[in-house]
């Protein structure tokens, strides 16, 4: 009796874990975290063979994500490749891939805060790689180049992409996904972001007091390995004969008012100084909105139409009068 | 060694350096087995054991780091008899669905109201009274589920080898008084103290003081155990004189309702582990303050508009969480703590009844599969420290 019951035990947990297993690698939509349906949008629609030359491609973090909405610019086509937490290297692949089914857009747009060209919060391991938003080659050579340039970014966490070809690290993530009910949201976050041609919202108050990530910052140190992969996506800009701009989304009226003015110096000067090159057009500098514009302490909310709208007066009308 | 010298730095001026010594996991732990052994050897208590057996007896590895802390008396006449050396699969099927039981205790619920008493003790800089009771019934929740988690994977460990190892916790949370705590919360230490602290102070052989005093020094040593720290020390101190008062109340032969008893005796247990928890005395000051203090009280936003006259009286409406990042999944798990402290069966009692039937195979499989699934967060056993 009492053997039996350990044998059905042993036989349960392999068919449970099993299941578990070609579930977690396979229906990430039904479990991971809102940000999921979001980057898969992005992927998707890069992976989609199509002939249309976009007008506008806007290429950033999650605040050129809520900062630039497609869907506003009238009579121009435009899309939002931006995924939240991106750096210049998931920027650099979602771009070759883009080119790699689509032909070259007139205008590219590139935004990446401060924090995101400087010290990692995280969001390889957090998001590019449980997402799957790479394809193994591309992670095995992110992973070559942080030990090239000896950045920590990679290292310091002692993972590797083929730590995520295991089930048991996607635990928590199904453990939040099934007490959050993702699969109801993140079906509903993907339509909306295909909609929106890749725009989403992260925040959603209608004020926003408390300061950003940067406020908090005194310098400003550009990481080797992000400045890599920027130099490389300019790169195929230049190649391509992509029309290049650089859009500083803005800080809230708190954040502005409270950040460092050497560490906004040294950022400014880093953007300057890759501009001349590699003919990239700088857009503007750090600026602020006020604080009711922002759905929380970085992102914009109410203030995305007003926001658009100021970046596409910074695009060349030559390159838009043809349509 | 680091606490005697920082003291006498305080005390005296000097600058003494410390040797931040590393400790073994789990010494206090197999110090005390080494102790009972040496102390009933020396009274001439202990039979001729072989080596062997007492080597396997100080290395038994299921409870060697985080106790049930075990008399060689108990032990070593397992390690001897040659029937426990043969497979067992009755002692096989019981040892893997305790060890079910302690690895989801542990993993899915101590480790979840861990996030929200480090957030609460150790990040937060302020917190308002819903927070501060919120950590401090998180911490007591985690460490009863985190400890009595551990003894239960440690008992069903040992089975699978066919060693009985100790009850260890009783479902120490429904006790009535203090007395009746320390007979159910790790109960092999209480044992140890009363066997090699109290009883050879004289007990309560010597006189109502006598009797006192030794309560006192056993839980303030018994406090020192925990850990070298006088957080640690005020902690045996606050259970000590909480031992003397009941004891006197009990003599004076008034009843309490259960309910009363319960409460009272439940949130001293609450309150006395702050001291236990915090790393320092502000910590402890921090939170209990705000326990206690009326001047603090933010309510849920939604209650704004049906409680707005409550803002005369200092009141305030926001995010009545937010200092320990949580959310309404907060409330629910305090609501589950409550209930599986209070109307459900013990592991011990479960054990017990345990019989080979697919509710408990339903049960084993659920609760190693959730543990396994929580087990990608990172933790650890609260009970290595001490």
């Amino acid at each position: 009796m009492y053997k039996k019951f350990i044998l059905k035990l042993g036989i349960g947990l392999t068919v449970v874990f099993s299941l578990y297993s070609i579930f977690v690698l396979n229906f990430k939509m039904y479990y991971m975290d809102p940000e999921y349906p979001m980057w898969k949008e992005v992927k998707d629609r890069c992976l989609m063979k199509s002939n249309k030359v976009e007008d506008i491609i806007m290429l950033g973090d999650s605040r050129a994500k809520a900062g630039f909405k497609p869907t506003v610019a009238k009579n121009i086509s435009a899309i939002n490749l931006s995924v939240g937490g991106a750096t210049p290297i998931e920027g650099y692949y979602t771009l070759k891939r883009y080119l790699a089914n689509n032909p070259a857009p007139k205008n590219l747009i590139i935004s990446y805060t401060p924090t995101h060209l400087s010290a990692s919060d995280g969001c390889y391991f957090a998001r590019t790689v449980p997402f799957d938003f790479f394809e193994n080659n591309e992670y095995k050579e992110v992973e070559q180049l942080s030990l090239k340039f000896h950045t920590d970014y990679i290292l310091k966490q002692h993972k590797s992409y083929l730590d995520y070809k295991f089930p048991m690290i996607y635990g928590q993530h199904f453990s939040d996904g099934i007490m959050h009910m993702r699969w109801l949201k993140n079906s509903v976050f993907y339509k909306y972001s295909k909609e929106e041609r890749g725009y989403h919202w992260f925040g959603v108050k209608d004020k926003a007091d408390q300061l950003n990530t940067e406020a908090k910052e005194t310098t400003f140190i550009v990481s080797k390995l992000y400045d890599y992969y920027f130099k490389q996506l300019l790169n195929i800009t230049k190649n391509k004969n992509i029309k290049v701009y650089f859009y500083i989304m803005p800080f809230n009226k708190s954040s502005f008012d409270a950040v460092n003015k050497n560490y906004v110096r040294d950022y400014e000067k880093y953007i300057t100084k890759l501009s001349k090159p590699y003919h990239m057009k700088i857009c503007n500098k750090v600026f602020s909105m006020p604080n009711t514009s922002f759905g929380d302490p970085s992102h914009l909310y109410h203030g995305v139409d007003k926001n658009t709208l100021k970046i596409l007066n910074c695009i060349d009308n030559e390159t838009l009068e043809k349509n | 060694m680091d606490f005697f010298i920082s003291n006498v730095n305080y005390i005296t001026g000097e600058n003494i350096g410390l040797y931040h010594l590393a400790l073994p996991l789990g010494i206090s732990f197999f110090t005390f087995q080494q102790i009972s052994y040496l102390v009933d050897s020396y009274k001439g208590e202990t039979t001729e054991y072989d080596f062997l057996n007492y080597a396997l007896f100080v290395t038994f590895f299921p409870q060697l780091i985080a106790g049930p802390i075990v008399h060689h008396k108990e032990m070593m006449p397992q390690f001897a008899k040659t029937r426990n050396k043969v497979k067992n699969y009755r002692n096989i099927a019981m040892g893997l669905f305790i060890f079910s039981i302690g690895l989801f205790k542990k993993v899915v619920i101590a480790d979840t109201f861990a996030v929200w008493a480090t957030q609460g003790f150790d990040v937060a800089t302020t917190l308002n009274l819903f927070e501060a009771w919120a950590t401090s019934l998180s911490y007591t929740f985690q460490l009863y589920f985190d400890f009595s988690g551990y003894t239960d994977m440690a008992i069903g460990a040992a089975l699978l080898f066919n060693i009985k190892l100790p009850i260890n916790f009783n479902s120490p949370y429904k006790a009535l008084s203090i007395q009746d705590f320390w007979r159910r919360w790790h109960i092999t230490l209480s044992r140890f103290l009363k066997d090699y602290i109290y009883i050879p102070l004289g007990g309560n052989r010597k006189g109502e003081f006598r009797t006192y005093s030794n309560l006192m020094a056993t839980f303030i040593l018994g406090g020192l155990w925990h850990g070298a720290g006088w957080t640690f020390i005020f902690w045996g101190f606050l259970h000590g004189f909480a031992l003397v008062i009941h004891r006197a109340w009990s003599k004076l032969g008034f009843k309490l309702w259960t309910w009363l008893a319960w409460l009272i005796t439940f949130n001293f247990i609450n309150i006395a582990w702050v001291f236990f928890r915090a790393k320092e005395w502000d910590d402890a000051v921090k939170v209990l303050g705000s326990m206690f203090s009326l001047g603090n009280i933010v309510l849920p936003n939604p209650l704004a508009n049906k409680l707005a006259f409550l803002s005369s009286y200092g009141v305030e409406f926001g995010g009545f969480t937010s200092d320990l990042n949580a959310g309404k999944d907060l409330i629910v798990w305090l609501f589950v703590g409550f209930t599986l402290i209070l109307f459900f069966k013990n592991s011990m009692e479960k054990l017990k009844s345990f019989k080979p039937n697919n509710k408990h195979l339903y049960f084993t499989i659920y609760a190693l599969f959730a543990s396994i699934i929580f087990l990608s967060a990172e933790s650890e056993f609260l009970y290595f420290n001490f």
